[in-house]
């Protein structure tokens, strides 16, 4: 009942179009990979990883098979997966990847090469906690850690919207000219298989037309790529990839508005809401906690406290003016979240809701980090942090239920 | 607190030349500071380094806009941008040998005021301080700055040892050489007192540097229709882009045709590609000297030759 609840408030804005598209049984891994045959993607360049590898074998297979016209290069590592990727795109592919955890950390010096170089492309990464100790389940350290290197960032929360994000985002990049790193929580997304509405291939093609690059490198007309700059261009370089991050949040709102046109389903706007109107207490999070935790709010407004949740599903950019017109002066914002800012006593995201209010709204902000590796978040344990944090009782200690 | 700018190419030392005055001054109490600016990284393009002298501890980080003193290590630098800031009473020194003949430009004849000058080419070439073709005219310049700022010829012998402490012999010769033989020092201003004068900041610094976007783009990188200017990293390769390379030239390749066996190393290894690959010939515009040609020349057919000879 609950949960067929959340699904239909996941949904909405959902009008129920003509029915002509194939719902499927598929892991969140597979939901990826289908997203990219969808999206006729070039060049898949990727090194397999837990808990993202079925993303890379199933597009694998799916050229194999013949099921995708895509070259697909299977490389020693994630720096050379993003390097090949980085030289695919630059020679006018359209191209994809996936990886995790660790495997994202190591592609970090060329996540800033393809993010500064405004190289569109469309990355999946599973959210993985990162070591040591080895931990294979789920956080956001991850990701989040690459947060400056100038990639749009989403978050999503359902195995339908990986693969919505995924298409969107190829119209994103295109648009914005940066690349979009689509995050899912590992095993609790990626392997979990839930039924996926997979458009005709028509509806996606009229929703995605071919991709066409702005610039490549063509031997017949010589250029070069990111060579040495003198400071005066790189500055300026520098500040074109600020103002284009800010200038990209309009495109997500217009790339959903246009899916919602084309497939009648709707996963979109920088922010989810639930409940929020009337709320005075707002709980703040990110990824597939955050469908749940919607459960959390109607338990603590059946206990007369007036929550509302909010979904971060664009990180970057950061939906700063977003929230500032959410949250009310004098309300309540708890924010739980997957990952720590070491030094700051303090998880990320706080940190930048602080930033983001700061000088615009009145807001008591509470922080709780939760979920670390993987820990099994429920919605009556949410509910309880959150009922505990706005009565000042300590934090409460984190138990399987 | 003293400024000093040393100008060169990139190759001839002034990085070197700058901690050669730093350490002797440091051994003089002094405190110092060399700030070099490499631009580009490139071998033969017009390169700086700035040094700060002072008595008190300098704070300054910034780039040095008024010098007291200017190094010209050699010529076919452009006038206007190395006497940029020069302060009212400043010194010019300048490496004798290198200046005008080619250009027709002297730099130091532009400046009222002392105008010191030495054969730092001729005597870096009659010590036999030669490296890899190239004559080591930072060593000799070292001499003439040394007697500009009173650093003694002990002082300047043990800067030298200390920086190369095996095989020293031949540039402390050509060290004391230039100390020696600089000449037109009538009027030079009280170094030491600039020295131990309070830091005098710059009340105009030119903050603004005027940037020329590339002018050939396709049009599809102008249409990005979010920032409106090109957004992408890309360069598309001009001619003559870093300006007439051939004015950084000290000493040109001259290709002896008789010898040459036509084994076109030398096109292969040159760095500017300024070597026609049928004829053989050099476009002298943009061959930047740098030597690489006549260093590789399996049969030696390559001979640098000094401009204005």
């Amino acid at each position: 009942m609950e949960a067929e609840r959340l699904m239909k408030a996941e949904r909405q804005g959902q009008d129920g179009g003509e029915v002509t598209d194939e719902r499927l049984l598929k892991t969140g891994c597979h939901a990826a990979a289908l997203a990219v045959r969808s999206a006729r993607v070039d060049v898949v360049a990727a090194y397999p990883i837990t808990p993202q590898s079925s993303v890379v074998e199933t597009i694998s297979a799916m050229v194999e098979e013949g099921d995708l016209e895509c070259r697909f290069l299977p490389v020693e590592g994630e720096h050379s997966a993003l390097a090949a990727c980085a030289g695919a795109i630059a020679a006018g592919a359209r191209v994809f990847t996936a990886t995790a955890s660790q495997g994202l950390l190591y592609m970090h010096e060329v996540l800033h090469m393809v993010g500064g170089g405004r190289l569109p492309m469309v990355m999946a990464n599973v959210n993985r906690a990162v070591f040591p100790p080895w931990a294979l389940l789920v956080d956001h350290q991850d990701s989040l850690s690459q947060r400056d290197t100038g990639w749009l960032q989403i978050y999503v929360a359902s195995v339908q919207e990986i693969y919505n994000a995924i298409l969107q985002g190829f119209y994103i990049t295109q648009e914005a000219q940066l690349p979009v790193m689509v995050n899912f929580d590992g095993f609790i997304l990626s392997h979990c298989a839930s039924g996926v509405m997979v458009p005709a291939q028509e509806v996606v093609d009229a929703f995605l037309p071919p991709y066409e690059p702005l610039w490549k490198l063509d031997p017949a007309a010589p250029s070069s790529f990111a060579n040495v700059t003198a400071t005066e261009y790189y500055g300026k370089h520098r500040a074109m990839l600020q103002r284009a991050q800010q200038e990209a949040k309009p495109i997500f709102k217009e790339a959903a508005a246009r899916y919602r046109d084309h497939t009648g389903m709707w996963d979109g706007d920088v922010l989810d809401l639930y409940r929020t109107e009337d709320a005075e207490v707002f709980v703040i999070s990110m990824g597939s906690m955050a469908a749940e935790v919607k459960l959390g709010v109607d338990d603590l407004r059946s206990r007369g406290i007036k929550a509302g949740a909010v979904r971060i599903r664009v990180y970057r950019p950061f939906p700063a003016e977003d929230l500032v017109q959410v949250l009310p002066d004098g309300s309540t914002a708890v924010v739980l979240e997957r990952n720590y800012s070491f030094g700051m006593n303090s998880g990320i995201l706080a940190v930048e809701l602080k930033s983001a209010l700061y000088g615009q709204k009145n807001v008591c902000i509470h922080d709780r980090v939760m979920g670390i590796g993987g820990e099994d978040l429920t919605w009556r344990y949410m509910a309880r942090v959150v009922e505990d944090a706005i009565t000042g009782k300590e934090a409460t200690p984190w138990q399987p239920e | 607190m003293l400024e000093i700018r040393i100008h060169g190419h990139g190759g001839q030392g002034t990085v070197t030349l700058a901690e050669l005055i730093a350490y002797a001054q440091m051994k003089m109490g002094r405190h110092v500071q060399t700030l070099p600016f490499f631009g580009m990284e490139r071998r033969g393009a017009p390169v700086k380094t700035a040094m700060r002298l002072s008595d008190e501890e300098i704070l300054l980080k910034s780039q040095v806009y008024k010098p007291h003193v200017l190094v010209l290590l050699s010529e076919g630098l452009e006038s206007g941008a190395v006497q940029q800031g020069l302060h009212k009473q400043g010194v010019v020194l300048v490496n004798r040998a290198c200046v005008a003949e080619r250009s027709g430009e002297n730099v130091a004849a532009n400046v009222p005021g002392c105008n010191p000058s030495v054969d730092a080419w001729g005597i870096a070439r009659a010590c036999e301080l030669v490296l890899m073709g190239q004559p080591l005219i930072n060593v000799p310049m070292f001499g003439a700055v040394s007697r500009l700022l009173g650093i003694s010829p002990q002082a300047v012998t043990e800067s030298i040892e200390y920086k190369w402490p095996a095989g020293s012999e031949a540039s402390v010769r050509a060290a004391l050489r230039g100390y020696e033989e600089v000449q037109g020092l009538e009027g030079l201003p009280d170094m030491a007192r600039w020295i131990g004068d309070a830091a005098e900041l710059p009340t105009e610094i030119p903050m603004e540097i005027p940037v020329e976007l590339p002018t050939e783009l396709p049009a599809a990188l102008k249409a990005n229709r979010i920032t409106g200017v090109p957004a992408h990293p890309v360069s598309f390769p001009q001619k003559g882009v870093s300006g007439q390379t051939g004015t950084w030239r000290l000493e040109r390749p001259v290709i002896n045709k008789d010898t040459c066996t036509s084994c076109l190393l030398c096109w292969v290894f040159c760095p500017e590609a300024v070597i026609e690959k049928e004829t053989l010939d050099i476009d002298y515009t943009y061959c930047k000297g740098c030597g690489v040609c006549a260093e590789e020349c399996p049969a030696k057919a390559i001979n640098m030759i000094r401009e204005g000879e």
